[in-house]
């Protein structure tokens, strides 16, 4: 048995404000995205969230170890309504230069558990200079006990575009047995 | 179908100073693991990677690194390479060897730069142990042919292994 299976691969040939992956199966252990990504926002660092299952409600919590200077900070923020703001490289950032975002989510299908994911995003420029760049590691919860059947990922919180050519793959992950 | 296929490894049996993949199939991402170790006499050293060969400035490196009790973040660009994924240097114990995971995304897209993100650890059971996350960007949207590991002015020792993987997306 396959230990990593491809659920579904999307590349944009416009620009989208939202990438949906739906009818997802339980019958995996975990499920990994991977992307390569960037905004059409007016700005240097754009930002990706998720949302689950179409839940729209604020049943999301995250924290936050990162940087774009020389000081590495740490955020959290509770009952938000999309988790986990990662970093894309967006308009005003070097042209052509995507992000790099792996993000697991854990045990998507348990039902006994909180869903937990933990996300890695790199956004990558051509820049020394404060906030023109960014690493982001950090972890989320999702306050429901549902198996997830549906992720959506969302450029900011829907409001921009993920521009042409942006990737992304979601991977299920078999264990033994 | 295996996603996921091992493309190479490279088991060093003598020091070199560099290891070069340059046959690396159609996959939709490529991932690179190291357990590794350089000939500097420190704790620990900077692995370096260039693609398709090219050594000009034409690369941009920012990183998270924790060592001891300290942090810092780094940010530099016009450099030679991406770097910053340490190894463990000969500083350290024999057995001890540096871990990085390299992913490199969309890598035959010829309509991106290449971008890599990376983790890497050094020295964690010597006197300066050291956990990074790297980002790495090549200013070049051309598909990625070749890649390139070296400690700069130094060798990767002998029992270093590298091994490049390729992900698939179908």
């Amino acid at each position: 048995m396959a230990c990593w299976n491809v659920i579904e691969h999307q590349e944009l040939s416009s620009g989208a404000s939202s990438v949906s992956f739906t009818g997802i199966s339980a019958s995996y252990d975990h499920l990994v995205l991977l992307s390569s990504a960037r905004s059409d926002e007016a700005t240097i660092n754009g930002y990706m969230n998720f949302q689950v299952n179409g839940d729209t409600g604020t049943n999301y919590s995250r924290r936050s170890l990162n940087a774009n200077t020389s000081t590495i900070g740490t955020s959290s923020a509770v009952n938000q309504s999309v988790f986990i703001y990662q970093y894309v490289p967006a308009l005003n950032s070097l042209a052509d230069t995507f992000g790099v975002m792996e993000t697991w989510f854990i045990d998507y299908s348990n039902t006994s558990n909180y869903t937990q994911i933990l996300s890695q995003s790199v956004g990558p420029n051509n820049s020394a200079t404060d906030s023109q760049w960014g690493l982001r590691l950090s972890s989320g919860i999702w306050t429901s006990t549902a198996a997830i059947n549906r992720v959506d990922v969302l450029c900011d919180s829907g409001s921009d575009d993920f521009v042409q050519y942006s990737t992304f793959t979601l991977y299920g992950i078999n264990g033994a047995g | 179908m295996a996603i996921i296929e091992a493309i190479e490894t490279v088991y060093l049996e003598a020091d070199v100073a560099s290891v070069t993949f340059s046959s690396l199939g159609s996959y939709e991402h490529l991932q690179l693991r190291i357990i590794g170790k350089t000939t500097s006499t420190g704790d620990y050293y900077a692995l370096h990677l260039t693609l398709n060969g090219d050594t000009g400035s034409n690369y941009s490196n920012h990183r998270i690194e924790g060592y001891g009790s300290s942090k810092q973040a780094y940010a530099s660009t016009g450099n030679t390479s991406i770097w910053g994924f340490s190894a463990d240097g000969s500083g350290t114990g024999s057995a001890e060897y540096g871990g990085v995971i390299i992913d490199i995304l969309d890598y035959q897209n010829g309509n991106k730069n290449t971008t890599v993100s990376g983790i890497a650890s050094a020295s964690i059971a010597g006197g300066a142990p050291r956990v990074i996350i790297v980002s790495g960007l090549w200013d070049d949207v051309a598909a990625v042919t070749s890649v390139t590991v070296n400690p700069s002015s130094y060798n990767l020792v002998r029992g270093t292994e590298l091994t490049l993987y390729g992900i698939k997306s179908s």
